[in-house]
């Protein structure tokens, strides 16, 4: 990838926001890819979605949130979202959502895979552990840590599908009690020069909580992770793009990342091989 | 009227040898601006700099953007004489050369910088511009 902005937005599954926010018979308008979407839920509680332009794209609701699929080459879905069992039980929460926006590219989203090195300095959250696996349109990034922050024995598992659609699991020991969550980074680029984050939070309910105490513990769950990502707001918004940055024997697989994130800014027949990694540590 | 939405422009690290000033000294900030172990970003010269003060009392100049990950130095913390970028704490020194980094057990030889000649004269802060 060169230094230039990339020529197009990505081709991929983007979430438009939570089901919850597209009410029957009600149209939204959504700004994105440099255009006006017009999304509908219609009183047979289907969704359409018009992008203008004379184009139909296809859309799909999945994991609490709806989606629709950009491809510059108007080609039909090559991959879907893996259904998560906990966006569809009693045992969860629903996502609490926040979204922001950010004025860069959104390829500067992706480097934190594989960016190791940020976690330190920049979160002032130190691992252990630290994994990445590319197959196909998946990346995926394992982390182990025991943070006086984050929690103890605290484990990550986050999935990127696709460029703009990653889920986390985690779970950790706060106060001698396990705490799982689950968190949704999606986003939508506004134009080639800014996008926005929309954010999710859930947590798996601890038995004997009220209503109410789940919700302002999901919400703390938010405002922690509002305010991590405000960390990452506030470099991605005074930096350059180093396309082929030098880097040391402690950062992670930045330069593989970032070509398996520009399988998605090409068109299908210009895909390289050879993008997968098997899950490896670094 | 469009219907494209407003683009914002990025920050970019301009080619000083593009630039319209001349060669010679040039004025960034006044003394008082840059206090010991702060730093400041100039965008008014050639390039974006990031300019500091050091413990000694010195001041040190860089090109702004790190050449690892590209974040503004001006927005990381002065460490003795040198300055650490926020987004993974490399450590820059006056040279252009990066000193230290916390998570890794050796420096690329790759890891320079271009470093530019400050001085100070009467509560001025100059920097030299010589093209190539």
């Amino acid at each position: 990838m060169s230094e230039q902005l990339p020529d197009r937005f990505p081709r991929g599954w983007f979430v438009l926001g939570h089901q919850r926010d597209f009410e029957v018979e009600t149209t939204k308008t959504i700004y994105a890819f440099n255009r006006k979407l017009l999304v509908t839920r219609n009183s047979n509680n289907s969704i359409s979605l018009d992008p203008g332009q004379g184009e139909s794209w296809p859309t799909l609701e999945i994991n609490q949130m709806v989606m629709c699929w950009h491809d510059v080459e108007s080609g039909e879905p090559d991959y879907q979202p893996e259904k998560i069992d906990a966006c569809y039980s009693d045992e969860w929460s629903d996502y609490g959502m926040a979204s922001f926006l950010v004025k860069n590219n959104c390829r500067e989203l992706i480097d934190n895979m594989a960016d190791k090195g940020h976690f330190g300095p920049v979160h002032q959250a130190p691992f252990e552990g630290f994994w990445n696996e590319a197959k196909g349109h998946t990346y995926t990034q394992e982390m182990t840590a025991d943070s006086p922050i984050l929690g103890r024995d605290l484990f990550s598992k986050a999935t990127y599908e696709g460029p703009a659609y990653m889920t986390t699991y985690m779970s950790a020991l706060q106060e001698g009690q396990k705490v799982e969550s689950r968190l949704l980074v999606s986003h939508l680029p506004l134009t080639l020069t800014s996008f926005e984050i929309n954010f999710g939070v859930m947590v798996k309910k601890i038995p004997g909580m009220t209503a109410e105490e789940e919700h302002e513990y999901v919400q703390g769950y938010i405002d922690a992770n509002n305010f991590a990502f405000g960390q990452d707001v506030a470099i991605w918004e005074n930096k350059i793009y180093i396309a082929d940055p030098v880097v040391c024997d402690g950062d992670g697989p930045l330069h593989k990342l970032r070509k398996w994130y520009g399988q998605f800014l090409v068109n299908r027949n210009d895909i390289p091989k050879g993008l997968d990694m098997e899950k490896r540590e670094f | 009227m469009s219907d494209k939405l407003t683009s914002y422009e990025l920050p970019i690290q301009k080619d000083p040898n593009d630039s319209h000033l001349r060669d010679g000294w040039h004025r960034v900030a006044a003394s008082n601006e840059i206090k010991n172990g702060e730093a400041i970003q100039v965008d008014d010269f050639a390039t974006q700099l990031v300019v500091w003060r050091g413990n000694d009392g010195n001041l040190r100049a860089l090109d702004l953007y790190c050449k690892h990950m590209g974040a503004a130095l001006s927005c990381g913390e002065v460490d003795g004489n040198g300055i650490r970028c926020p987004f993974h704490s490399w450590k820059w020194n006056d040279e252009g050369n990066c000193e230290d980094i916390p998570y890794a057990k050796r420096i690329p030889p790759k890891a320079v910088t271009r470093s530019w000649q400050v001085k100070e004269e009467s509560d001025d802060i100059m920097v030299l511009l010589k093209k190539v």
